[in-house]
């Protein structure tokens, strides 16, 4: 027997090979409940050796599709980069342009409200802003565009100033801040005159020659009055912040913060014709 | 020396199905499978001895079992199954060339997903049985590998190296 054991041994262990896998096959498909007794010992125990490939199995398997997954992960992430960055300058680009439109709009708006003036729109293509000086920006339209000295500049907020001096192809507008501008104003709700003068600063301006009897409040909006021969009436100006009276004089103090901010100015609207200010003497000597 | 060669072959299986489900997931999004590690039972059938080779077939087959996900022996079974059929007509078919090797990897493929419906079918109850028309499944997967087999067998030779050789079928 064992000489007979010895001799086939290679064809049994091969044939205990083929079977055993077999049996464990059949232990694993049959349904539990028609399990017997060797289908619940074969599973028991195969059960650890099944766990241990599986683990192995998975776990070389997933990281070999992980390695697969990053192929060509640097070069991609290169390649967004790039991309990513080129999308950001656009998005700049369309950003600027947004808000380019946006003011555009506003001025376009202003001017579509106004259609007895005619204004011509103009690039600010220079600042001069000396805190002790002029407060100047200039302006990429001159005389050959039809602009001259004393026309109103507006944006789509409301009064920048006036044209100081014009040359060819650009012109100098001296801002409702500067010391030396002086601008008509009415108190919205009240239609009480008054003045605004720049401090020279961006900062805000003052209100002068408001009558001590006025009605002022703080927050009131001012527009030109048309008076002064310069702006037509009804442009926003600014608003009333910091009234004060004082116990004696003529007239009573505010500041006012204007409705453009000068520091940010892009495009403006010279009015290059507008409705003839009010002519009436009262109007005429009024501030 | 042998029980290295084993683990050489077996770990070569793994890779072989890594790259397998790779080639398939990339190739044909899943549509097809690519068992790669048929042509390996090939070359041992044609290059292993008995013992050594039925046992690395075993290995192979279940470390295939656990990548298949099915129930475990039917795939360890079927390369076994396989091994020796190889082994047995290896006598009669010129398997030397690139040529005769990619005819026994294609019929060994044939056999192993012939033998997986067959048996998955004797189990399974009627409703949840696998249809034959996986059989055009599977002869697509085995001309892949056909195809693909001698690249497999110079891999094999490459990483677990010439078996001692031995007349196929004498023992």
């Amino acid at each position: 027997m064992l000489a007979l054991l010895k001799r086939y041994r290679e064809l049994l262990a091969v044939a205990v090979l083929a079977v055993v896998p077999l049996g464990v096959f059949f232990a694993h498909a049959r349904h539990p409940s028609d399990r017997t007794a060797l289908d619940r010992l074969v599973l028991a125990a195969t059960s650890p050796i099944e766990k241990a490939v599986d683990w192995a199995v998975t776990g070389t398997l997933d990281g070999f599709r992980s390695w697969a997954a990053l192929r060509g992960a640097r070069e991609r992430a290169v390649e967004l980069s790039r991309e990513v960055n080129r999308l950001r300058t656009e998005n700049d680009a369309l950003v600027q342009i947004r808000g380019e439109n946006e003011r555009l709009e506003r001025l376009l708006a202003f001017a579509r409200s106004r259609p007895a003036e005619r204004g011509i729109g103009a690039r600010v293509i220079g600042t001069r802003m000396d805190p002790k000086g002029l407060q100047l920006v200039t302006v990429d339209r001159g005389a050959d565009d039809g602009l001259r000295r004393m026309m109103p500049v507006v944006s789509g907020e409301g009064v920048v100033g006036r044209v100081h001096t014009v040359s060819g192809r650009s012109a100098d507008v001296l801002l409702l801040t500067d010391r030396n501008s002086s601008i008509a104003v009415r108190v919205d709700r009240s239609r009480a005159r008054a003045n605004v003068r720049g401090q020279g600063g961006p900062g805000p301006a003052r209100l002068e020659h408001a009558l001590r009897s006025d009605d002022l409040l703080e927050g009131d909006a001012l527009v030109t009055s048309g008076t002064d021969g310069v702006f037509p009436r009804g442009l926003p100006v600014g608003t009333v912040t910091r009234v004060r009276r004082a116990g004696y004089g003529l007239y009573q103090a505010a500041e006012v913060v204007p409705a453009v901010d000068v520091n940010r100015l892009e495009e403006v609207l010279v009015l290059v014709s507008s409705d003839p200010a009010p002519t009436s003497p009262a109007a005429a000597k009024a501030p | 020396m042998a029980a290295f060669r084993t683990l050489l072959v077996v770990l070569l299986a793994l890779v072989l199905l890594a790259l397998g489900a790779s080639l398939s997931h990339l190739l044909g999004g899943g549509a097809f499978s690519l068992s790669l590690w048929v042509p390996l039972l090939v070359w041992m059938g044609l290059e292993a001895g008995l013992v050594e080779g039925a046992a690395a077939a075993v290995a192979v087959g279940v470390v295939a079992d656990a990548a298949a996900g099915g129930p475990m022996g039917l795939l360890a079974f079927l390369s076994v199954a396989c091994f020796l059929a190889v082994r047995a007509a290896a006598a009669a078919v010129g398997s030397r060339g690139a040529v005769g090797f990619s005819l026994l990897a294609f019929a060994a493929t044939m056999l192993v997903g012939l033998g997986a419906i067959v048996l998955t079918r004797y189990v399974s109850p009627a409703e949840a049985a696998p249809r034959w028309s996986l059989m055009g499944r599977v002869a697509v997967e085995a001309i892949l590998v056909a195809v693909l087999a001698p690249a497999v067998r110079w891999l094999a030779i490459r990483v677990v190296g010439e078996p001692p050789r031995e007349e196929p079928g004498l023992s």
